[in-house]
């Protein structure tokens, strides 16, 4: 009886030790899971990281035709096999760039003629018209566009999975490429993990 | 006969040679200039060392700082050298603070992976992502299960 009781409790303790409950863990920690198949949060950090670091150390910025210039997102394109929103990579582009002063964002012209934020558009508009004044060319000085693409292969049970993360900085005046980069995330493995 | 009594032997040895290729550890060969032109200026290094094997896997052996090619933005180099004979996995990050030492508002600074072979010397560059960030901090990590 007492040897039954002892292995239930030996049982009992394993199996707590087994089990994990939910918890809050830094998201630009090393606690993170890492998948094989798909594109992790910390992935869009690093690459997004990766990607402003370049750009800031270019002199794209400067030369410009006001200070500090206005630059407006265009298109970032998803061409991996998985579903996801690309606006997790540009808003930690966005918001970088915002507090750096490098540029303003502009957040009524946006690709295809969507404003990010049509409230701000219409209200800049009916300021003019109330004003009676010509509307006032807010012309993007810059526009930066992306794609994220990715390259699969295996080896027998191991998997591998590049992303590439590509941005491009275009001068809207003369409508070349000032600044690109290229930023390549490489995981390996058999299955998803937790940590880095 | 000869060969059955041979064969526990002989296959000591094919494991042997089968873990010692499985294990082949490379370690890096360098050439560089003796003289070399570049125009660094070495900052002194404060180094806190809580890990040991860390420490031999990722030895910082310089530390430079300049500007970015917008000839404002701070920038900042450090040379590691791993002076192990493995290749190690480790994760580093870069902190910025401002004039005041307050830790940039709203800047996350992620971990990144970084493998480094035995006996090679890594530069790991970074920019300030704002031109109010004038001191930083690198911090290295091993990677989880190592």
């Amino acid at each position: 009886m007492k040897k039954l009781t002892f292995s239930l409790m030996a049982a009992a303790a394993l199996l707590a030790g087994c089990s994990e409950e939910a918890q809050y863990i830094d998201s630009t920690g090393t606690s993170v899971v890492v998948s094989v198949d798909k594109v992790d949060i910390q992935d869009f950090k690093i690459a997004a990281d990766g990607l402003l670091q370049s750009l800031y150390d270019s002199p794209a910025f400067t030369n410009a035709p006001r200070t500090p210039p206005i630059l407006a997102i265009s298109k970032v394109t998803n061409d991996t096999s998985t579903q996801f929103e690309t606006d997790i990579l540009l808003s930690e582009i966005r918001s970088s760039i915002t507090r750096s002063g490098k540029a303003e964002v502009s957040a009524i012209i946006g690709y295809g003629g969507r404003a990010q934020d049509e409230m701000a558009k219409e209200a800049k508009a009916a300021g003019e018209f109330e004003a009676g004044s010509a509307p006032v060319n807010l012309r993007p000085d810059f526009t930066l566009t992306g794609k994220i693409m990715e390259v699969k292969a295996s080896a027998g049970r191991t998997k591998q999975v590049t992303y590439a993360f590509q941005m491009t900085l275009v001068r809207v005046s003369t409508g070349s490429i000032v600044w690109e980069e290229q930023k390549l995330i490489t995981k390996q493995g058999t299955k998803a993990a937790v940590g880095m | 006969m000869k060969t059955k009594r041979n064969l526990p032997g002989f296959l000591l040895l094919l494991a042997a040679a089968g873990i010692f290729s499985g294990c082949a550890q490379t370690t890096a060969n360098t050439v560089e200039s003796a003289t070399p032109r570049a125009q660094i200026s070495p900052e002194q290094m404060r180094k806190v060392t809580t890990d040991s094997s860390l420490g031999r896997a990722v030895v910082p052996v310089m530390l430079s700082t300049g500007k970015a090619d917008d000839g404002s933005t701070f920038k900042v180099q450090i040379q590691v050298q791993n002076q192990t004979r493995s290749t190690a996995y480790v994760n580093y990050r870069v902190d910025w603070f401002d004039a005041q030492g307050m830790a940039l508002p709203g800047y996350n600074p992620p971990m990144k992976p970084l493998a480094i072979e035995g006996g090679e010397i890594k530069s790991i560059a970074a920019v300030a992502p704002s031109p109010k960030a004038v001191d930083f901090r690198f911090t290295f990590l091993e990677r989880k299960g190592d």
